[in-house]
């Protein structure tokens, strides 16, 4: 029972890279639900396009059906719609279109029989009274249809009364003559009528007289006054109908567009379920499990991994000297001295070459200013002490040690005893440096160290004043305008993402061999806190 | 083919890719399942839905982090929304988490599928919570938050669901000794 060990370890040991093969047959499964699936995304685009079709022709449908139903018997029922409102002013009952076309097809049946009954009558105008047994029953339907007629043509009842006691047969004629249903029978018909016609003229002749001229004239003026008002409210009654009909098509239009603005508003919802629907998954699709530790180590590493490094930065630049010397003269050694912080910026480049090591190359600006405090002036017979100073080398004003200054400048010495002397020296820097990164995470951190190559581009020295005027007085006589520095630095980066990272570094840059010849003992050093966002790839 | 063109392709949905990347990745997400379902069929289930599932948002994988990775959170995924929801009763008492749950190791002479099937005869919480933590790594806090339970029950479920392995395996390893000692 020697050796024991935790049960999730030996299940972690043992199942470490443990794999095996499903069956055979699941790819095709996959693949023919994958087939559904996508099948299924085509879906909405059919329902849509369906949709589409259907309402298309739901309108269609809509707008031509009931629309020739409505619109186009109006038109052509117009005489039926006069029949229909005449015998509603005669106190009669309303006859519908279809009972209406039923009496015309009936009279026009009635007319086939009473062709018989006028056969007959040809023979014997005066017979038909009398005659009812041998053609009872076409006489019969010559009645209806007399009757019918009588119905539909008021008029025409006044006449038939007037003419019905001599012979039906004259009253047969009127109405066939005065009603717009008889007239479409056979013309043997209007042959009859014009017998009729005859004999009615023969008979009105003898009976007329003058009360009865005067009582037809009457009568006939009535007949026109009534055909005149008929024909105005025929005219009222269309264009009523003209307006319901107008009405009714508005209402069409209202509806079929209702009905228009509901597909639409379904099939926008449609589409929306649709695509709330496909968008349902996507949603579901983000992996909710958090990533393990391998996973979080794999992300930490890639966030560090990298070639290149392109980083432009920017610095805070403090000059300075590890020894106590001046480099203007070895007599201000005891006078108090400071730096006066400058920027500086460059850009520089990083290449990785191992995962913890990477070289540096860069080319930037770096502004140094040093200042000696406390130099007494003085002033003997014109020439100005500062002008004496072993470190600074007037001779580019024209001037030469003891030698009167320009006025100005004695104007200027004159009126300031205490002056401070300022150094502005401004170097391009070439660094190459190595990186060590020891911290090699999120955060990592780097020991910095290499050289840098200072190309001098500025070298000049002003005395200034406490009232902070100042004037230039020469330049440093043996600075170098190419010289070495040691670069020591620690680089303290971010990785922020994949590709960026924020980098600070503390640099310390101890120059080499900055003087040609070192006159004060000065050493001269520059620290610079560096800023700089890196783009790494 | 590399991977990202591979991925690339079955973004387009091109079925041929998608067969390379399954044939490529189909034994150790099948392993993975096998863990997780309670038997070979439920575990060919949670494959297929879960190819599908990685067929289907594959377009949402940004290339970062790993995509195997990626794949595997979508199978265990599917697993977890599989028996989650099982009905289980937790036990009252957390005395047994005083026990101990190593075993000797000359007493585990059981193969990788007679350890497999014991993993898979464990209830599904448990054995949610002992391949959440000690196969793939994940922390208490973790699975707490993905099985949406306690700390401490993740922490209790995980116990008892070794000493289920820890007796299994000595009866296992009981009876194994009985037949060699009927056998001679």
């Amino acid at each position: 029972m020697g050796n024991r060990k935790d049960i999730g370890k030996l299940f972690n040991e043992r199942f470490k890279d443990f794999e095996q093969a499903p069956g055979a047959d699941l790819w095709d499964n996959i693949a023919s639900e994958l087939d559904q699936k996508s099948d299924r995304k085509i879906a909405p685009f059919w329902l849509y396009f369906g949709g589409v079709l259907i309402v298309g022709m739901l309108t269609g449908l809509l707008y031509w059906a009931p629309w020739s139903v409505i619109t186009s018997p109006n038109i052509e029922e117009q005489p039926s719609i006069v029949n229909t409102t005449q015998p509603s002013q005669n106190n009669t009952s309303v006859t519908s279109s279809s009972s209406l076309k039923n009496t015309t097809t009936e009279e026009v049946t009635n007319a086939k029989s009473s062709i018989n009954t006028s056969s007959k009558e040809a023979e014997n105008k005066n017979i038909s009274t009398n005659n009812d047994t041998t053609n009872s029953t076409s006489i019969r339907n010559t009645a209806t249809t007399i009757a019918s007629s009588q119905n539909k043509n008021s008029e025409n009842s006044q006449i038939v009364t007037t003419t019905k006691t001599t012979n039906k047969n004259t009253s047969n004629s009127n109405n066939s003559a005065n009603t717009s249903s008889l007239s479409q029978t056979t013309s043997y018909t209007s042959t009859q009528k014009n017998d009729k016609t005859a004999s009615i003229i023969e008979v009105l002749r003898t009976m007329k007289s003058a009360s009865q001229e005067a009582r037809e004239q009457k009568e006939l003026e009535a007949r026109t006054a009534y055909q005149a008002k008929i024909k105005e409210e025929l005219a009222t009654a269309i264009a009523a109908q003209k307006e319901d009909s107008k009405i009714t098509t508005q209402k069409w239009l209202d509806s079929l567009l209702a009905i228009e603005k509901a597909e639409k508003i379904k099939k926008e919802a449609l589409a929306i379920t649709v695509n709330k629907e496909e968008e349902q998954p996507i949603k579901e699709k983000t992996p909710k499990l958090p990533k393990t530790k391998e996973e979080r180590e794999k992300d930490r590493k890639e966030s560090v991994n990298y070639k290149f490094a392109v980083s432009p930065y920017t610095s805070l630049l403090s000059y300075g000297s590890l020894t106590k010397g001046s480099s203007i003269d070895n007599r201000l050694v005891d006078n108090p001295r400071d730096a006066i912080g400058t920027i500086g910026y460059g850009i520089r480049a990083d290449y990785k070459f191992s995962e913890r090591s990477s070289i540096r190359f860069g080319i930037g600006v770096a502004p140094l200013q040093y200042r000696t405090n406390n130099f007494q002036v003085l002033i003997t017979n014109n020439n100005v002490n500062i002008f004496q100073l072993s470190g600074i080398d007037p001779q580019t004003l024209g001037q030469t040690g003891g030698i009167e200054p320009s006025p100005e400048a004695l104007a200027f010495f004159n009126s300031n005893d205490v002056v401070s002397i300022e150094q502005n020296i401004s170097y391009v820097e070439v660094p190459v440096d190595y990186q060590y990164r020891f911290l090699n995470k999120r955060l990592s951190m780097s020991f910095n160290t290499g050289l840098s190559l200072f190309v001098l581009t500025n070298n000049r020295v002003f005395a200034t004043a406490n009232s902070g005027e100042s004037i230039f007085i020469g330049r440093e006589t043996s600075l170098k305008d190419l010289s070495l520095a040691l670069n020591l630095g620690l680089g303290t980066y971010y990785n922020f993402s994949n590709n960026w990272r924020f980098d600070v570094e503390p640099a310390f840059k101890y120059q080499l061999n900055p003087y040609s010849d070192n006159i004060g003992n000065f050493k001269p050093y520059y620290f610079g806190l560096q800023f700089g966002i890196s783009y790494k790839f | 083919m590399e991977l990202i063109q591979l991925i690339e392709k079955c973004k387009k949905g091109d079925r041929q890719s998608q067969q390379t990347l399954y044939n490529l990745y189909k034994d150790k997400l099948f392993a993975l399942c096998l863990k997780y379902c309670k038997n070979r069929a439920e575990a060919e289930d949670n494959l297929q839905d879960s190819f599908i599932k990685i067929f289907q948002s594959i377009k949402t994988y940004n290339g970062k982090g790993s995509f195997e990775g990626w794949m595997k959170r979508i199978t265990i995924n599917r697993a977890i929304d599989r028996y989650k929801k099982e009905p289980f009763i937790e036990p009252i008492t957390d005395q047994h988490l005083k026990e101990d749950t190593t075993v000797a190791m000359d007493e585990v002479p059981i193969n990788l599928q007679q350890m497999l099937a014991l993993i898979q005869e464990l209830p599904s919480r448990y054995r949610l919570v002992f391949n959440l933590y000690e196969l793939d790594n994940h922390t208490h806090v973790e699975i707490s938050e993905i099985l949406g339970i306690s700390v401490g029950t993740s922490k209790s479920n995980l116990h008892r669901a070794k000493l289920i392995l820890k007796e299994k395996i000595t009866a296992t390893y009981t009876i194994t000794q009985k037949n060699s000692i009927v056998n001679g």
